[in-house]
């Protein structure tokens, strides 16, 4: 049975729980467990989307009236376990719409917004509850590796895809992989998905000269990272804001290569958004790497800084 | 002389079934007096330091004295089941120690348990405090008044039993 599969059942409610545990190896390739109130519970495989039975077999969605239904009380028991029943202590988490489980799995949160100054404050009403599984996949980003250390020299590189794409998969082997030809790598863990650090201990495999600085704005820990813990690489999830781009070139001047991701079908479509085609047009990334859409983490092409594509002698 | 020690056996026998009864109701005090503390450390360490509800009923578990048990049960249950279902479990072998209040005042923080925001938790907590301390008061007057009460009953009907069957 897959280790993730024991990490994710206590934060389940009984008899999701019992249908969890039995759907066992069925579930080895699982993306993603979408729980909404009043609906069938639904599983993202990398085969397909599938409903969860009560006895843990997979039902196609024609087959939704013998599906585990995610009712009420399943909703309000679920959230106390994800929450410990603590949801006064996760104001934070609650603002941003996501929280991160030992084992570095990301549960997105969606429920009724309390606003403050037009801005979402918290949530109350948790309706739904999106569990995406962290796994480690060892040597994933081998075939990379070649366009990242072109000539004896680290180049930044942006990895590009569709959220579920395995970006964060790809950018943890990254890690390990730059670990072992003895780069120091810093890594701006922000939503904690990368490292999943549990009281200072990684909970997902990384290299010996990993320093991770987690729960921290991108911007501010590649700063951080910078002053105080020398890398040769910042490693950072999900560029977005005009700070972490600040951040992106602040590294470029100190000499220091970027390995970050971006949400995004292809380069054209990063260009319709203001920070990402700035830093595209200064050319901050020295390659450019699209994944796969049919194959999750598989490369798909690889561009350099001028948007041509590169491919290995 | 055998009448003599068995008259003596049942006077002390009378006298202790009293003082049992006399220390049972200071125990109770006892219990709502570390419960009360508990809830207060909860109250500190959710407010200061906003800790997750099992990491503070941990907290509050090392100094709530005969109630220590309550906190260790809750803490451990509530990562297993639902917050409220995890308390009302934990207080429940306590129910037959404490008087009826302080009971409901227990078992009603279950419900604020889990679902609310810092404030809703920690006004749900002053409540159950503030319930806690009104039984506590209303049984420390019934203790006063009954303390000498019962002693007196207690060895009286020893005695009475003495020169029943003398």
């Amino acid at each position: 049975m897959p280790e993730w599969l024991g990490q994710i059942a206590p934060y389940l409610a009984a008899p999701l729980r019992a249908a969890w545990l039995a759907a066992g190896e069925r579930l080895s390739d699982l993306r993603e467990l979408r729980l909404v109130l009043g609906q069938p519970v639904l599983l993202r495989l990398a085969a397909g989307e599938y409903l969860l039975s009560p006895q843990g077999a997979l039902l196609e969605e024609n087959a939704a009236t013998q599906a585990l239904c995610f009712d009420q009380e399943l909703c309000r028991t679920t959230q106390d376990l994800l929450t410990q029943g603590s949801l006064y202590a996760l104001a934070e988490e609650l603002r941003r719409g996501w929280l991160t489980l030992p084992g570095g799995h990301r549960v997105g949160l969606c429920g009724h917004a309390v606003l403050d100054a037009g801005r979402i404050a918290t949530q109350r009403e948790l309706s739904s509850f999106n569990i995406r599984i962290a796994r480690a996949v060892p040597g994933c980003a081998a075939p990379l590796l070649p366009y990242l250390c072109d000539g004896g020299r680290l180049r930044s590189a942006l990895l590009i895809s569709p959220p579920g794409g395995g970006k964060t998969t790809l950018l943890r082997d990254i890690a390990v992989q730059l670990s072992r030809l003895r780069y120091r790598v810093g890594i701006a863990d922000e939503r904690g998905e990368i490292a999943a650090m549990q009281q200072g201990l990684p909970q997902l495999p990384l290299g010996l000269r990993c320093d991770v600085l987690s729960a921290a704005p991108k911007a501010e820990a590649m700063q951080l990272l910078l002053r105080s813990m020398s890398p040769q690489v910042l490693l950072c999830d999900e560029l977005g804001t005009p700070a972490d781009a600040e951040a992106v070139a602040d590294a470029a001047r100190c000499g220091v290569a970027v390995v970050a991701t971006a949400h995004g079908g292809d380069v054209a479509e990063l260009c319709r958004r203001p920070v990402l085609r700035e830093l595209l047009a200064a050319q901050a990334f020295g390659r450019l790497v699209l994944l796969s859409a049919a194959q999750p983490g598989a490369i798909a092409a690889v561009y350099d800084a001028a948007g041509q594509a590169v491919s290995l002698c | 002389m055998l009448r003599l020690l068995g008259a003596a056996l049942v006077l002390v026998g009378g006298w202790g079934l009293g003082a049992w009864a006399v220390a049972r109701r200071q125990r109770r005090l006892q219990l709502m007096q570390d419960i009360g503390s508990a809830l207060a450390a909860l109250q500190r360490e959710i407010s200061c330091r906003a800790l997750p509800w099992p990491q503070a009923c941990r907290i509050a578990a090392e100094a709530a004295g005969t109630a220590r048990e309550m906190l260790l049960c809750a803490a451990s249950g509530s990562c297993e089941r639902a917050a409220g279902e995890a308390w009302r479990s934990a207080v429940a072998p306590y129910i037959p120690h404490l008087p009826a209040e302080a009971v409901a005042a227990l078992q009603d923080l279950a419900a604020a348990l889990g679902r609310s925001d810092l404030a809703e938790q920690l006004a749900a907590l002053t409540a159950a405090r503030q319930r806690l301390e009104a039984a506590r008061g209303e049984e420390r007057q019934i203790c006063l008044q009954k303390r000498r009460i019962t002693l007196h009953l207690g060895w009286s009907l020893g005695l009475l039993l003495v020169l029943i069957f003398w």
